[in-house]
């Protein structure tokens, strides 16, 4: 175990960690209907291999890997596939989704172990494509595309996130305490699959048992546990690559350029059942939590599950104002409890009017609190200033698309602007190359 | 549960803010301010309360009128008036007439402020361009070796604030000390002996009384004699993390450099070299300038290179202007013409873009 000093950059929120923390996580039960998206993760959405009234069990494959950057769907539960149809996801993006009837009475299957000692990195890499890895941390990108480099690149470190940066999210720490030898199973396979010799883990000193439980099982495999001093973005895979090694990934380009691969626990927990158990990903960890709620906690959630069928008024102790699907920094914000869980949601955060004060907006003060802050060395103030006027392609010179969202910037702003929201559009509006300060002034 | 849409608070992320506003960083700037201000009404009596009191009310009436005019929402109550008007306060004498204070406030708010555009977008600091503006408007009422007639004068006058004083108005009819040094290093230069005047300005007896603001020499603004008290306001901001500290002390250590390497009058006397640097800082507006009117968030670059590099201009024209022969102060023109050059800054002084290959981007900027 090694202090590693904290992020130089970033913001120290409260972290309301405790609150859920040393709480063991609850099996969620199986829901009357699931509603599994068929696009989960970044890339295309996979194609559905069924139809109406199909017979799925568990881990069926209804929805099928769909070119390179992609990843299977499985169902989470055995029942009826009733229809497919277009819904809304926790982050806003409609998706088609297969609505699966569930049978009261669900198989009760041992896993079966699978034998592993001669399993080949070909063998690895293609269990976890079957079983629709995907990042679990939030990014979703599919997993077997990270452990597969094109030829010329060399990975020579495997970096694992524990930091869980964002405050309340405990999903993460329950899955380390409950399930510690399986995951450090799961990065030996990883470390083989890639052929490294260097393992790091990052994790926050937030979380110290954590931390001791991992270097006491992972030191006869020569993994390396990191601590950092709490602070946030640190679990952003840039950050953590630059914490954990001193290298940074170049402007544009990603973690395999330089010689990096970046896990989160909960994939490599995935990965650990997909290829020890053949199991697919259909469910994971999520925590509960916010002032709102009557009994904060970790659930153990199927994939499809809606977040109304988990929820209910008795639940709450408060009136909730606004409910957060995610951490409450990168999270969305719900209109209603009509949401499924996806392979990427991490959590649900339930605020009574007191967490959320409606901002004031006043102009910028040009205070620099938000460059001062910003992990991504960018100017957010002079970012906002240039999309309020639209002009997208001048914010583009001024390296927008570094720019990872982690919202330091709108936390700390005085001003009360909503610069990553302003940031994010800009984003959009400069990729369709939509130069609207030339039209606007024809 | 109902499923309706519209149940809950829409909002973009992040979810969560550090709580620190607008108003709370003015307020508590303010709150910096006033032990200087409790320090100066036992200094010179009820007249600076008075002086103060009037620069900030008539900054929020300005304020208010400025809000009705261009028809926007009100905006006093985000604080940045009220500072406004209590640092334009400080730059004044305690005895100055009603209608200066008042058309300062009125040039720092409507003409300064509003007229590009309100809080944070105007590019020169109210309080500093004020007070140059007063002091040019009204030269005699405002340089130091006329206070006597223009209290006199008009001593029972309305527009005139009586001074409920513990010294005697002549104790203030000298030149001001950094005239009086003005003066003595121009004599220095033409080749006329020195003459023991500049030890005895800058004796440890003088330069405790003008750090304390007590004694026959001493004499000022409202907010640029209670050198302790200010002092005590700035670190109090620093450890709020209002202002970052980078400005004041490079400024003030860029300024003692410029004053040691050039012109200096004193290089073959240690002591005298540094009781002559402590005489500048602790004359005129320096400390008031340095750590409140400089480090305006508005006004002042975004990064802290910029603000090595703000401060490090602001040394050099402080320098310039004190040196020359025309004008002993410096520090609110500096600041000035400082602040114009603050767009440029800032395109000069952008952090490194982490991965942009620069080695040194990622380490604390
Ligand atoms: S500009 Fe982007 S990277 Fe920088 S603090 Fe804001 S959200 Fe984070
Ligand atoms: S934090 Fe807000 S007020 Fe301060 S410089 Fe950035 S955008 Fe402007």
């Amino acid at each position: 175990m090694q202090n590693k000093g904290s992020l130089y950059a970033g913001i120290c929120p409260s972290h309301y960690e405790e609150i859920t923390m040393h709480k063991p996580a609850i099996r969620a039960k199986v829901p009357e209907r699931l509603y599994i998206p068929l696009s989960q993760h970044i890339g295309a959405p996979a194609v559905s291999c069924v139809e109406p009234g199909y017979q799925v069990k568990k881990g069926t494959l209804i929805g099928k890997i769909n070119g390179i950057i992609s990843a299977n769907v499985h169902a989470s539960a055995d029942g009826t596939v009733e229809k497919i149809e277009k819904r809304r996801t926790g982050n806003g993006m409609i998706s088609d989704t297969v609505v699966i009837k569930t049978d009261p009475a669900q198989a009760e299957t041992e896993p079966v172990l699978q034998p592993v000692e001669n399993i080949t990195r070909e063998q690895i890499i293609r269990k976890i494509t079957d079983a629709g890895i995907v990042g679990m941390g939030g990014a979703t990108f599919p997993t077997q595309v990270k452990l597969a480099p094109p030829p010329g690149k060399t990975i020579d470190t495997l970096i694992i996130n524990a930091a869980e940066c964002e405050p309340y999210l405990t999903c993460d720490y329950r899955l380390m305490i409950e399930h510690t030898a399986e995951i450090i199973s799961g990065i030996v396979l990883l470390k083989k699959c890639l052929g490294v010799n260097r393992v790091i883990i990052g994790i926050e000193a937030d979380k110290p048992e954590a931390a001791k439980l991992l270097d006491e099982q992972g030191k006869i495999h020569n993994i390396e546990v990191f601590i950092f001093s709490v602070k946030y973005p640190q679990g952003a895979e840039k950050q953590l690559i630059f914490m954990s090694t001193g290298r940074q990934v170049p402007s544009g380009g990603l973690p395999m350029d330089i010689g990096c691969v970046v896990s989160n626990v909960a994939t490599i927990y995935a990965a650990y059942r997909a290829v020890y158990f053949n199991e697919s990903l259909t469910e994971r960890y999520i925590t509960f939590s916010g002032r709102a709620l009557k009994n904060p906690r970790n659930m153990i959630v199927k994939t499809g599950t809606l977040l109304g069928d988990l929820i209910n008024e008795n639940d709450f102790s408060d009136k909730p104002e606004k409910i957060i699907s995610g951490g409450p920094m990168m999270g969305f914000s719900l209109e209603n409890l009509d949401v499924p869980v996806t392979k990427g949601t991490s959590g649900f955060l339930f605020f009574s009017a007191q967490d959320y004060k409606k901002k004031k907006e006043y102009n910028c003060i040009s205070c620099g609190a938000c460059a001062f802050v910003c992990p991504a060395g960018l100017l957010p103030s002079e970012l906002l200033r240039l999309t309020e006027n639209m002009k997208y392609l001048k914010a583009m010179e001024n390296n927008l698309l570094d720019c990872m969202e982690c919202g330091s910037c709108s936390f700390v702003c005085p001003a009360g602007k909503q610069i990553v929201q302003s940031i994010k559009t800009a984003k959009q509006m400069a990729r369709n190359k939509l130069e609207f300060n030339v039209y606007c002034h024809l | 549960m109902n499923n309706q849409p519209g149940n809950f608070y829409i909002s973009p992320a992040p979810h969560l803010h550090s709580g620190r506003s607008v108003p709370v960083i003015m307020f508590t700037v303010f709150i910096s301010l006033l032990p200087a201000l409790a320090f100066s009404v036992y200094q010179f009596g009820l007249a600076s309360l008075y002086v103060t009191a009037l620069a900030v009310i008539s900054c929020l009436v300005f304020e208010l009128l400025g809000n009705k005019i261009k028809k926007e929402p009100i905006s006093i109550t985000d604080g940045s008036a009220a500072v406004t008007g209590i640092l334009f306060a400080f730059s004044l004498p305690p005895y100055v007439p009603a209608y200066i204070v008042i058309a300062g406030s009125f040039f720092a708010i409507i003409i300064v402020k509003a007229f590009f555009g309100g809080l944070g977008n105007n590019w020169i600091n109210p309080a500093a361009a004020a007070r140059i503006f007063v002091m040019f408007a009204w030269v005699p009422e405002l340089t130091g070796t006329c206070w006597i007639p223009a209290c006199t004068s008009a001593q029972n006058s309305f527009w005139v604030f009586e001074r409920l004083s513990r010294f005697k108005f002549d104790a203030l009819s000298f030149a001001t000390p950094l005239q009086q040094l003005a003066r003595l290093e121009g004599a220095i230069r033409t080749g006329a002996s020195p003459g023991t005047g500049i030890y005895e300005l800058i004796s440890p007896d003088n330069l405790k009384n003008l750090f304390w603001g007590i004694g026959p020499n001493v004499s000022g603004c409202i907010g640029e004699v209670p050198k302790l008290a200010l002092l005590a306001g700035a670190f109090f901001l620093f450890a709020r993390r209002i202002v970052f500290p980078v400005i004041p002390f490079t400024y003030i250590i860029f300024y003692i450099l410029l004053n040691t390497f050039i012109m200096n009058p004193f290089w073959s006397d240690p002591s005298a070299w540094l009781r002559y640097n402590l005489f500048h800082l602790l004359t005129g507006g320096f400390i008031a300038g340095a750590f409140f009117m400089a480090t305006d968030m508005v006004t002042s670059p975004i990064t802290p290179k910029g603000h090595l590099i703000f401060a490090a201009g602001l040394a050099l024209i402080t320098f310039i202007i004190r040196k020359g022969p025309g004008y002993p102060e410096g520090v609110s023109f500096a600041i000035v013409i400082m602040n114009a050059f603050v767009p440029l800054i800032n395109k000069f002084s952008r952090p490194a873009v982490f991965g942009t290959g620069s080695k040194k981007s990622g380490e604390k900027k």
